[in-house]
């Protein structure tokens, strides 16, 4: 035997092989240390550009703002603006490939562990739908630029773009989500418990629900609720179901589209999104709240968490619409536009019952979240 | 032996649907910056591999000079390394907050004058 191999095999790893790759919960990638200081580097990277370079580019825009400029054209042609969207847009490329890359080495065993978990008895259940299209707003697109988006199917079972959009989630929000990128789902249920006290919530429905990040939020804050999440995109919703098992929740998943939703009328409570209406588009979103409407018991109550789209000052407005522009969210800007509580009313919730607001986020996110709420009449 | 070659899976894409923006004013400048992230992110790795295996030599009993002793752990030295990479960024930043340097320039162009003003 070699020295150097004689004298390496006294060096005892602190921890057993098994322990030197992390994961989030039985059905989560293994994140190799390797790979977990890739992340730690997109993360760091993305901290840097938040720092000294975002605060020019603010600067700037609010000098250019203040001197009566046209925003879109004349802060991109200042050097400090193109070479800090240069860098994001790298650093977006960077984490996607990096989270893509960590999923794709294990494809086939994770596809096994969620059939493994799907198919032993556990809590909540799966129903996948093949004959429901994906909206051509979401396949045309490849949302915050992610190849594929949340629907490549590459292997029978695939679970890939759920599994990625976990590690990818958790990057791109620093750990601001807390640590399951929850914070969506508890800002909505806290708000619902806050503004209809005397609802008794027996039935939620989670529209979008991706791998139900936020839905797992509902489960933990009406632990007696049957909670049901839906969303188009079958890889997603197979990795949640294995996912909210290996977290103990109970979601019943179902493959379905927000503006045909297969429930009968009055089968919820609370009909709740996160961030999902800005990644659709005008003329799905009068659909998609007539059917939060026809789809609430008498009483019931609607929330939608979104994105803080309403910044007034147009500087910073115009960094807020970084991604709307570079990161291929299309329909952002759209939707800052338009008469949110508007569109409530004419799904059938009463004016007066419509709540349009900012709440602070409960990990601490800046900006918060901006909240559309409406009570359908009892 | 050769054994039954499994199905191979197709490579996932790697291009987001959508022309890519350009903020750079040539079109090969984006490319390398994506090389350069790369590389910097694989410097990083680097070192936190090399400080793993400091932290196991020091475990095992091997004596380490303070020289070699393991540093500070992952993320605060991928923010101090990107920091040193990307340093000109932040340069570019303050420079486009001070906007131009009139002093400067004045001084320049009085440097060679005979006589002082
Ligand atoms: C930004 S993600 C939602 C994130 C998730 N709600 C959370 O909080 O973690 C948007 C999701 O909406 C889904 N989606 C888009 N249009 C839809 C529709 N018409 N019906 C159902 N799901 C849709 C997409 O497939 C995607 O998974």
């Amino acid at each position: 035997m070699p020295v150097a191999a004689q004298g390496a095999s006294a060096i005892r790893p602190a921890a057993p092989p098994a322990a030197v790759q992390r994961r989030l919960h039985a059905a989560a990638p293994e994140v190799h240390p390797e790979e977990q200081a890739l992340l730690d580097f997109a993360v760091a990277f993305k901290g840097f550009l938040r720092g000294p370079m975002r605060a020019a580019v603010l600067a700037r825009a609010e000098a250019q703002a203040a001197a009566g400029a046209e925003l879109e054209t004349m802060v991109p042609a200042e050097l400090v603006y193109r070479w800090w969207s240069a860098a994001l847009r790298a650093q977006q490329e960077f984490y996607v490939d990096v989270t893509a890359a960590i999923v794709d080495r294990q494809l086939e065993a994770l596809a096994s562990t969620a059939r493994a978990i799907a198919s032993a008895p556990g809590p909540g259940s799966l129903v996948l739908d093949p004959r429901v299209k994906v909206p051509s707003y979401q396949a045309a697109v490849d949302i915050h630029c992610v190849p594929g988006s949340y629907f490549l199917e590459r292997i029978p079972d695939d679970v890939g773009p759920g599994a990625r959009s976990e590690l990818g989630s958790l990057a791109f929000t620093m750990g601001q989500g807390g640590a399951l990128n929850e914070d969506k789902g508890v800002v909505a249920a806290r708000f619902v418990k806050a503004h209809a006290p005397d609802l008794a919530v027996r039935r939620i429905l989670d529209l979008g629900c991706t791998i139900g990040m936020s839905t797992l939020a509902w489960c933990d804050a009406f632990p007696d609720a049957e909670v049901h999440a839906i969303d188009v995109a079958a890889p997603c919703l197979r990795y949640g179901h294995a996912r909210a098992r290996a977290l103990g929740r109970a979601v019943h998943f179902r493959q379905a589209d927000a503006e045909a939703v297969p429930f009968p009328d009055g089968s919820f409570d609370v009909v709740t999104s996160h961030i999902l209406l800005h990644e659709t588009s005008r003329a799905a979103l009068p659909r998609i709240l007539a059917e939060c409407f026809r789809l609430l018991a008498p009483g019931g109550f609607m929330i939608h968490v979104e994105v803080p789209i309403r910044v007034r000052d147009r500087a910073a407005a115009f960094l807020a619409g970084w991604d709307a522009r570079n990161n291929n969210e299309p329909f952002w800007g759209h939707l800052a536009g338009l008469d949110l509580a508007g569109l409530c009313a004419a799904a059938g919730f009463p004016r007066a019952s419509v709540v349009e607001t900012v709440v602070p986020s409960a990990h601490g996110k800046p900006g918060g979240w901006l909240v559309l709420a409406a009570r359908r009449p009892a | 032996m050769t054994a039954e070659p499994a199905e191979a899976i197709s490579p996932r894409p790697r291009a987001a649907r959508g022309e890519r923006p350009q903020f750079l004013a040539a079109p090969e400048c984006e490319p390398l910056l994506a090389m350069v992230v790369a590389l910097a992110a694989e410097v990083h790795r680097l070192e936190d591999r090399h400080e793993r295996l400091l932290a196991a030599l020091a475990e095992a009993g091997i004596a380490l000079g303070p020289e070699l002793r393991a540093g500070p752990g992952g993320a605060p030295r991928a923010t101090a390394l990107v920091g040193r990479v990307f340093r000109v960024l932040d340069e570019i930043a303050e420079r486009a907050l001070r906007g131009g340097d009139p002093a400067y320039a004045e001084i320049v162009d009085q440097l060679g004058r005979p006589e002082r003003e």
